[in-house]
């Protein structure tokens, strides 16, 4: 449970359960980047070492730089969703995805990675945000490898209802 | 003495005097200062390749906002781009950056105040002509000069600075900025016309150092896209469509906007989405651009 945050998804990974969990809501200001608080609204990552010995170790890949990870598609009045990604740093600009090395001191520990929902003005065209309801889109990678073993994650898709002046 | 590359190349009494000229400007008119300040473009005249070199990517030229002034009548017949930049002291801001170190308003403006020089120095070097016909005027040449003057209002451009110390062994920080992109890294985002510089990057010329960062960063700023050519990020280079609908591709190579082993502009190239909005210009002030060649 994280405060104003919902749990969208659950996975075993070995030893490690990694949750996913988001802001059904945003501002428009959070989306544009012009907040005072980026983390206003967000999605975060949460690693429990639900069965592992203290001194777990896990590799964890966060799903960044977003370009590498998200597709970020808004709903037209006609209901479908239309993709709007369109990469705004070139990938040498952002580097390639970097694993971290986390360690779990005792079993029931807890490691969480945040992503601000300003960071999708790196995959999306400023004058392309605007309200309604976007659904972003995470493709299945390894979010975490322990002992060289890959967990694949694969998580659905967060629908966001973005509101200007929220 | 004549102004050297890295010298501011107008005076504030000049871009006055060229402002005030263009105000009284005429459709038409040859010998007339023309000027646009905000956003030019995109062009869609460059188009950014897959790694194959032969697939565009979807990529295209980036809209950039600067104040571009065409002086018809002085002597040499000059345009001047000029391209505001606002310096954000975010040093301190450890939310959003979270390997920065904080510095003093003071220093981080002593610090920045190479960046101007620098990109002068990169980009007035060679320097750019445009050679441009239009059925009214003839044909006249015109040089063009670059400038990026920091501002603390009316900017184009505004820039989260960070001093991320380790970016000078290349780690680029250990951990992310709230953009998902590792805290020492610098970049421009072009849509949103704002960026984030680090001073500790050891090829800034805010560090002393080799000064090609904000001048391939001026390029973006311009609307020029990466030049890289690189398999594993499915970057095969950039393909430009020049006036006379000659298009060539680049990739691969130590240009500024490529390895940036040449920490100059020099390539024709580079020139061209500024062409492309001095000849939106033109047209807006009732000149139709019939030729253009950029030397």
């Amino acid at each position: 449970m994280i405060e104003g945050l919902k749990k969208h998804h659950t996975q075993t990974c070995g030893p490690v359960e990694v949750s996913t969990y988001f802001s059904p809501q945003s501002s428009l200001a959070n989306f544009r980047d012009t907040n005072a608080d980026p983390f206003q609204y967000r999605i975060v990552f949460e690693i429990i070492n639900a069965s592992g010995p203290a001194g777990q170790r896990v590799q964890f890949q966060p799903p960044t730089p977003l370009a590498f990870f998200f597709h970020i598609s808004l709903q037209s009045s006609d209901g479908k969703f239309h993709d709007l990604t369109e990469g705004q740093i070139d990938p040498h600009h952002t580097g390639k995805p970097t694993p971290r090395d986390v360690a779990f001191a005792a079993k029931d520990d807890v490691f969480y990675s945040q992503i601000s929902y300003a960071a999708f003005a790196t995959i999306a065209p400023l004058d392309a945000m605007r309200e309604g309801l976007y659904r972003l889109s995470l493709a299945p990678f390894p979010i975490v490898s322990i002992d060289g073993k890959e967990c694949l994650y694969n998580t659905p898709p967060m629908d966001i209802k973005v509101i200007d002046g929220l | 003495m004549g102004k050297g590359a890295s010298d501011p190349t107008l005076s504030p009494e000049e871009l006055t005097g060229l402002r005030d000229q263009a105000a009284s400007a005429t459709a038409g008119c040859c010998t007339c200062v023309f000027r646009k300040d905000g956003t030019h473009g995109p062009s869609g005249k460059l188009a950014q390749m897959k790694a194959d070199g032969t697939t565009p990517n979807g990529t295209k030229d980036n809209a950039f906002k600067a104040e571009i002034l065409i002086d018809q009548g002085g002597s040499p017949k000059t345009i001047h781009v000029v391209t505001r930049l606002k310096a954000v002291n975010a040093t301190a801001d450890t939310a959003r950056y979270p390997d920065t170190a904080t510095l003093t308003d003071e220093v981080l403006a002593n610090r920045v105040a190479a960046i101007p020089g620098a990109i002068r120095s990169a980009w007035n070097a060679k320097p750019y002509k445009l050679k441009v016909t239009d059925s009214k005027c003839g044909e006249n040449t015109f040089t063009v000069k670059f400038d990026a003057p920091m501002v603390t209002s009316s900017h184009h451009y505004s820039l989260d600075f960070v001093n991320v110390i380790d970016a000078a062994t290349n780690n680029m920080g250990a951990n992310d900025d709230y953009k998902g992109i590792k805290s020492g890294r610098s970049y421009i985002l072009p849509s949103s016309f704002k960026g984030k510089f680090n001073l500790a990057d050891n090829r800034s010329a805010t560090n002393g150092g080799t000064t090609e960062l904000e001048p391939h960063e001026h390029g973006h700023m311009i609307g020029l896209r990466d030049e890289y050519h690189d398999v594993a990020l499915d970057r095969g280079g950039v393909q430009y469509e020049f006036f006379d609908g000659t298009k060539t591709l680049h990739a691969s190579n130590t240009q500024l906007m490529g390895t940036m082993g040449t920490k100059t502009a020099q390539p024709d190239r580079y020139c061209l989405t500024i062409a492309y909005a001095v000849i939106a210009i033109f047209a807006t002030n009732g000149i139709t651009v019939t030729g253009l060649e950029i030397d």
